[in-house]
């Protein structure tokens, strides 16, 4: 896989991950050298549901169960409901209302919390593009779609932040 | 075969932030200020509160420019230059964008996207005249890429 993805923060209201293309095409050329999703199954990390968990403080590091984490009720959208939605499967549609505020069709009222998702360029000297965008696995749980061009080396910021907070 | 100019479709608004969905196309594209049909800043501002003045967004999209170095102040964050005049003070409320791909065309290429700000009839956008306006554009031969103008007011909670 040429984008790897690994948690450099994590608060109850941001996740941040460096995404690294190692600017190795595949013989042939596949989908995987310009594209990675960042999975929302529970699993190691990077993971949605795992990586918010290390949010929690109080003691640092412990699990921070299915409360008290205003990211994590976005990420459990499918397991728990959010606002207008499940619980149960999500469409691309609805992950991208939640996760990059794109509300298209009016799917989430004024008053329910969402994200935005975005990428920025840390190095490449812009010789590379990034785009981040919302999907569901085959579960239906949110998960976040990371591409970039091929075939230079190059590493970028995913942004995953919670609106409407104080922590800036 | 027509020439596409970029377009831009409101997916959000707040009193203190806009976000469009924008396909690229052939540019640069002025998104207006000129209180016309959307997508316009002062139309799409005015949307979050209708019928309120309480509306960070619009005020800082309604404040008057004379040139591109105010507009830029205005929707790019730009400091003020000391000693220069100019209507954006270190108080004035003043907004900042972003632009993000989300997806790439059916070639698979990704945007090259640069944003900037200019006073409206610079930008050839004559009903925006005396207001600030967006510039996108991006490089060419990456038509049919989707990706986000993300604006927001400054100095804000609503992030």
């Amino acid at each position: 896989m040429a984008i790897t993805l690994s948690l450099r923060y994590a608060t109850p209201d941001w996740l941040i991950y460096l995404a690294i293309q190692d600017g190795v095409i595949s013989s042939p050329p596949v989908a995987a050298d310009g594209l990675v999703t960042l999975p929302n199954d529970g699993g190691v990390t990077p993971d949605l549901q795992t990586d918010i968990l290390r949010a929690k403080t109080d003691p640092p590091g412990a699990a921070g169960g299915v409360s008290g984490l205003p990211l994590q009720d976005l990420i459990r959208a499918r397991l728990d409901g959010h606002g207008p939605l499940g619980p149960g499967a999500l469409t691309q549609a609805e992950a991208r209302a939640l996760f990059l505020s794109d509300n298209t069709g009016g799917i989430l009222s004024d008053q329910v919390t969402r994200a935005r998702t975005w990428i920025t360029p840390r190095s490449s000297e812009g010789s590379v593009q990034w785009a981040a965008d919302a999907n569901v696995d085959g579960d239906g749980d949110p998960v976040i779609e990371v591409r970039s061009s091929v075939g230079v080396a190059a590493d970028a910021f995913l942004y995953i932040h919670l609106r409407h907070t104080f922590d800036l | 075969m027509g020439v596409q100019p970029i377009s831009f479709t409101l997916v959000d608004a707040t009193p203190y932030r806009l976000i469009y969905s924008v396909v690229s196309g052939t540019g640069p594209t002025v998104l207006p200020n000129a209180g016309g049909g959307t997508p316009d800043l002062r139309t799409d501002a005015e949307s979050a509160t209708p019928g309120s003045g309480r509306n960070p967004m619009l005020e800082v999209v309604s404040t008057a420019v004379v040139n591109q170095v105010e507009a830029r102040k205005l929707l790019l964050g730009e400091q003020p230059v000391p000693g220069a005049t100019t209507p954006a003070s270190a108080r004035i409320l003043r907004a900042r964008a972003r632009i993000t791909n989300r997806s790439e065309n059916i070639s698979g290429s990704l945007g090259n996207w640069d944003v900037d700000a200019d006073e409206g009839a610079a930008a050839g956008s004559p009903g925006s005249a005396g207001f600030p306006v967006f510039l996108v554009d991006v490089a060419p031969g990456s038509d049919g890429i989707v990706a986000y103008l993300d604006i927001f007011v400054m100095h804000t909670y609503d992030r």
